[in-house]
């Protein structure tokens, strides 16, 4: 692979550990220390993602986003210390891909930045081919003839049971299902207590097709009512 | 040493010496007053022949003046004419009134020829002169001649006596020389018996002053130990109760006193009467205990039946009858007591009359007796309730009309106040300008009658008069009702501009009519709202820096934990490592992330607590969410080796709340309970619906001793002080404020071991 990555942050020792991971998982990686420097090598047109901090000197991060945005289409993630969802719905909706929070777990960014890869060349695919009964969402993509899932492109493997509860959510994008409609559906049964049931699958699911489990994005609990998969702009 | 027989002695010796004197001195005063003067002087004591008494005289003297006077008026029952009988004294008198003898005797002898046998003592009245013969030999009656009072024989014929025409009469007494008893009263035989008797008390008499004369002389020698004797009686009297001395003391007193009167004791029946005087006989013993007892003790009065029953209420009896007194009215008390003894006091008088028989007095006494016990026993009641219940005089009937009278004020007060300021103003206004108009009306009814009746106006003339006295009175009260209006007018816009105020509304600064009597109250408010305003916004302004300020120190705090983060990763990556320095970097790594955890805590707990916080409030099911939660750290929980006893209604329970808070809230609590709970044992978590408000409890027992007096929900506050295990100490903190934020509140209880966490929300729909 001799994919180009950009990373920007003023601290030049977080640029460096970014560098290290992402060197180590076979990419390249060019460095900036502000939102000029970074506007200067956006440029170059072998650069296919980029990271870019906020908080910066000279250039903000944000204005820098909107500054590329307006020449190139490649995904950019934003990193930040700032964790408000006002400043991520901010930073999402001036161009930015992905919103990821400081301190970041280093397994997660590279997750996120090889999701982002896969997308942005697997998305192509799918415009390309125009498939209408293809459901897609965000990284998710969903053929229900098939009852097969992909995210980021990629395959996910699935139980019966698990295909079952993803097909229910994934054709009912956004909508929420209490625990025991769920268990009625999936299962076709009752139960007295399906929450810890649902739940154990959910959290399977999860594990499968979420960058972080622990933080989910599209596989979500609705506290106090039920589950539902995130609808992606 | 006085021994007991002395002690017993000088008090026997002083009242034996008392009562003999005071018998001594009725009998002498008797015999000074009731004997002598009837001829029983003390020289009876020494003369054998009573003949030779002065008494023996003075009776003969007696006897000739009866038969004179029976014979000068004609009526004979004066005279014991009775020949039938025998007696001692024989009497014959005649009075020659011309041409024959008028005769009463009571003899057939013819004493003028002299004297019977047996008989030695003639008086013979003749002439207008007594002839006296004693013992066949002639006594000297007359003396010099001459009447004194120092003269033996009270007859007439003196010279200097007149003998008053009884120169026709002639009268004989015989007495016989042997007086006998003949049976019947007889006026010799009794006389010699009274001298002998008289005799023998005139020997008493001299008997007694001697007893009185010794005793009152071994009384003075015993004085000392009549001193012993009075302290010993007065150790003894100090046990009787006072009431009983003092009836002792009085009572007789008051019997000698109706004694004295002539009271209701002459309708008792002699029992009662000899008792009334033993008593009195009694009384002068009794005034010595009680003087002993005044002399030796002090304070008498305190040990008395009063002071027993009212020993400070203290009593069984006082307490209980304070409790039954406490149920009734304080005013029935006062009655009873005030008004019981009026009409009993009456019935009492009413009812003397009937004192003379025995059986009524016995009724008199059974009454009054009742009444005084009912008097006393209310006085009794009445002292008891004042002195154990408290404020007695609040439980009446006054005291409750008073209250319920207050509360219908408090009652019209309450509606009045409800009612709008203008709206109360005007009824307050219309109340008083109509009080005003019915005076004034009243003012020109009398003005006019006086001007109608006392000056010669006509009855137009009068009316106008009239009107204008009142009309000049009412002027400055209708200036008053207008410049109330006005102050009306402009204080109503003044409350509402406080209430909109105190409603946090941005009013606009009011203004006042020009010459208003509140345009300073205005200006005031006008600047307080001013300051209020601007004290708001600075407010406001402190408080978005603060967040602001929190969140860039988080930021630049959070910058270079990436750094150390993601080394620390990278290094934990490394190959080849000895092993200690793997531990080292697991070390930074788990610390780290610590720290990673509490800046984000602590940003979070700050934003709640200004009131920063986003907050997507919706409804939602508090059930379901604690099962999810449940659900969602169902591997953690089953790790722990604690057990969950999870108790959840059945129906939702609806609450309006940020879910994903909420949810963080309660993942804290459970986590709190896992990570401080005691091995093995169990965590209660519930959830009920009481009075409309959901109320979800986390219990656990604690494996530290919980310190107490600790607010749990501070920020870093923990169990254990030392901080050593992986919380942020901010768990509680952040569920508090979270809790806080979404409309519940959060309560943390400790009982012993028992640590609780209650978090209460209003339901709805």
């Amino acid at each position: 692979m001799d994919e180009r990555i950009l990373v920007v942050d003023d601290d030049r020792e977080i640029v460096g550990a970014i560098a290290i991971l992402l060197e180590r998982e076979g990419y390249q990686v060019l460095r900036a220390y502000n939102g000029m420097e970074a506007l200067d090598l956006a440029l170059d047109p072998a650069i296919r993602l980029i990271i870019m901090d906020v908080m910066m000197p000279r250039l903000d991060g944000l204005s820098a986003v909107l500054r590329i945005r307006e020449k190139r289409n490649l995904p950019i993630i934003v990193l930040s210390a700032r964790s408000e969802d006002t400043d991520k719905i901010l930073g999402l909706s001036v161009g930015a891909d992905d919103y990821v929070t400081k301190p970041f777990s280093p397994p997660e960014l590279v997750a996120r930045v090889r999701s982002q890869l896969r997308r942005y060349t697997s998305l192509g695919d799918v415009n390309a081919e125009g498939r209408m009964d293809v459901i897609v969402n965000g990284r998710l993509t969903y053929d229900p003839e098939g009852m097969s899932l992909k995210a980021d492109g990629e395959p996910v493997k699935l139980t019966a049971t698990e295909t079952r509860i993803v097909d229910l959510l994934m054709r009912n994008l956004g909508r929420i299902f209490p625990a025991e409609e769920i268990y009625r559906r999936v299962w076709e049964g009752e139960c007295f207590a399906p929450e810890n049931t649902v739940m154990v699958h959910i959290r399977r699911i999860r594990e499968k097709i979420e960058l972080n489990p622990k933080k989910p994005e599209y596989l979500k609990v609705v506290w106090g009512i039920g589950y539902k998969m995130e609808k992606m702009g | 040493m006085v021994t007991r027989w002395k002690k017993w002695a000088s008090l026997i010796t002083l009242f034996l010496g008392f009562y003999l004197t005071l018998t001594g001195c009725v009998g002498t005063w008797y015999a000074a007053w009731g004997l002598a003067p009837r001829g029983l002087g003390p020289e009876v004591v020494f003369q054998s022949d009573y003949r030779d008494t002065a008494y023996f005289r003075r009776e003969m003297t007696g006897y000739l003046y009866d038969v004179l006077n029976c014979l000068q008026s004609g009526w004979t029952y004066h005279l014991w004419e009775n020949a039938d009988v025998s007696t001692n004294l024989l009497y014959s008198g005649s009075y020659r009134s011309g041409y024959e003898d008028i005769v009463y005797t009571n003899t057939g002898y013819d004493l003028s020829r002299g004297l019977p046998e047996g008989y030695d003592f003639l008086l013979a009245f003749r002439n207008g002169r007594v002839v006296i013969t004693k013992d066949g030999e002639a006594v000297d009656v007359y003396g010099d001649g001459y009447y004194t009072e120092d003269s033996q024989w009270d007859v007439p014929g003196y010279t200097n006596r007149d003998p008053d025409g009884l120169e026709n009469y002639t009268v004989y007494l015989a007495v016989a020389s042997r007086p006998v008893d003949h049976g019947w009263w007889e006026p010799i035989w009794n006389m010699t018996q009274v001298i002998t008797y008289v005799r023998y008390g005139y020997l008493g008499l001299f008997g007694v002053w001697a007893g009185a004369v010794l005793c009152l002389t071994l009384a003075v020698v015993l004085r000392k130990a009549r001193r012993e004797a009075r302290a010993a009686i007065a150790a003894r009297t100090a046990k009787v109760w006072f009431e009983v001395k003092a009836l002792w003391t009085i009572f007789p007193a008051f019997l000698f006193w109706q004694l004295l009167i002539g009271g209701f004791f002459w309708g008792l029946n002699a029992y009662a009467a000899v008792t009334g005087l033993a008593f009195l006989i009694c009384y002068p013993v009794l005034l010595y205990l009680t003087g002993c007892d005044l002399r030796h003790n002090k304070q008498v009065w305190k040990n008395s039946l009063c002071a027993k029953l009212f020993s400070g209420g203290k009593s069984a009896a006082g307490a209980l009858s304070a409790r039954l007194a406490s149920h009734i009215w304080f005013e029935w008390k006062l009655l009873l007591l005030v008004f019981l003894p009026f009409p009993a006091l009456r019935t009492l008088s009413e009812l003397r009359w009937a004192v003379g028989y025995v059986e009524s007095f016995l009724f008199f006494l059974a009454l009054f007796v009742l009444t005084a016990g009912l008097w006393l026993a209310t006085l009794y009641v009445v002292v008891c309730d004042l002195r154990c219940n408290e404020k007695p005089w609040r439980h009446g009937l006054f005291a409750t009309l008073f209250r319920g009278l207050s509360w219908l004020w408090r009652v019209f007060r309450g509606t009045e106040l409800a009612q709008p300021l203008r709206r109360r103003f005007l009824a307050r206004m219309a109340g008083a300008a109509a009080g005003v108009l019915i005076l004034a009306f009243l003012a020109l009814i009398t003005v006019f009658s006086y001007c109608w009746d006392h000056t010669g106006l006509s009855s137009f003339g009068s009316i106008l008069t009239a009107l204008l006295v009142v009309l000049l009175l009412l002027l400055p009260l209708a200036w008053l009702l207008d410049r109330t209006w006005l102050l009306l007018r402009d204080l109503v816009p003044l409350t509402d501009q406080l209430s909109t105020l105190r409603a946090g509304g941005s009013a606009q600064p009011l203004t006042l009519p020009e010459g208003s009597d509140l345009s300073a109250a205005a200006g005031d408010l006008n600047r307080v709202q001013e300051g209020l305003r601007s004290a708001v916004a600075e407010q406001m302004k402190s408080e978005r820096m603060k967040v602001e300020l929190i969140a860039n120190v988080s930021h630049d705090l959070k910058t270079p934990l990436t750094s150390v983060v993601s080394y620390a990763a990278l290094l934990g990556e490394e190959e080849d490592l000895p092993p200690h320095v793997k531990d080292y970097i697991r070390i930074l790594n788990e610390k780290a992330r610590r720290l990673q955890v509490m800046v984000q805590d602590v940003f979070e707990v700050s934003k709640a607590a200004s009131g920063e916080l986003p907050l997507h409030m919706e409804q939602l099911d508090l059930t379901r969410l604690l099962d999810q939660t449940m659900a969602d750290m169902d591997e953690t929980i089953r790790r722990s080796g604690l057990t969950f006893r999870t108790t959840l209604p059945s129906n939702p329970v609806w609450i309006t709340a940020d879910g994903d808070r909420l949810y963080r809230v309660f993942q804290n609590l459970i986590q709190n309970a896992l990570r401080y709970s005691l091995e093995g044992s169990r965590v209660y978590v519930t959830l009920e619906v009481i009075e409309g408000r959901a109320v979800a409890r986390v219990k656990n027992t604690s494996r530290d001793e919980l310190p107490s007096g600790v607010d749990f929900t501070a920020r870093f506050v923990r169990g254990d002080v030392s901080r050593t295990d992986g919380g942020s100490g901010l768990g509680l903190a952040i569920a508090s404020s979270f809790t806080a934020a979404c409309g519940g509140t959060l309560r943390v209880e400790t009982d012993a071991d028992l640590f609780t966490v209650e978090v209460t929300f209003p339901t709805s729909g």
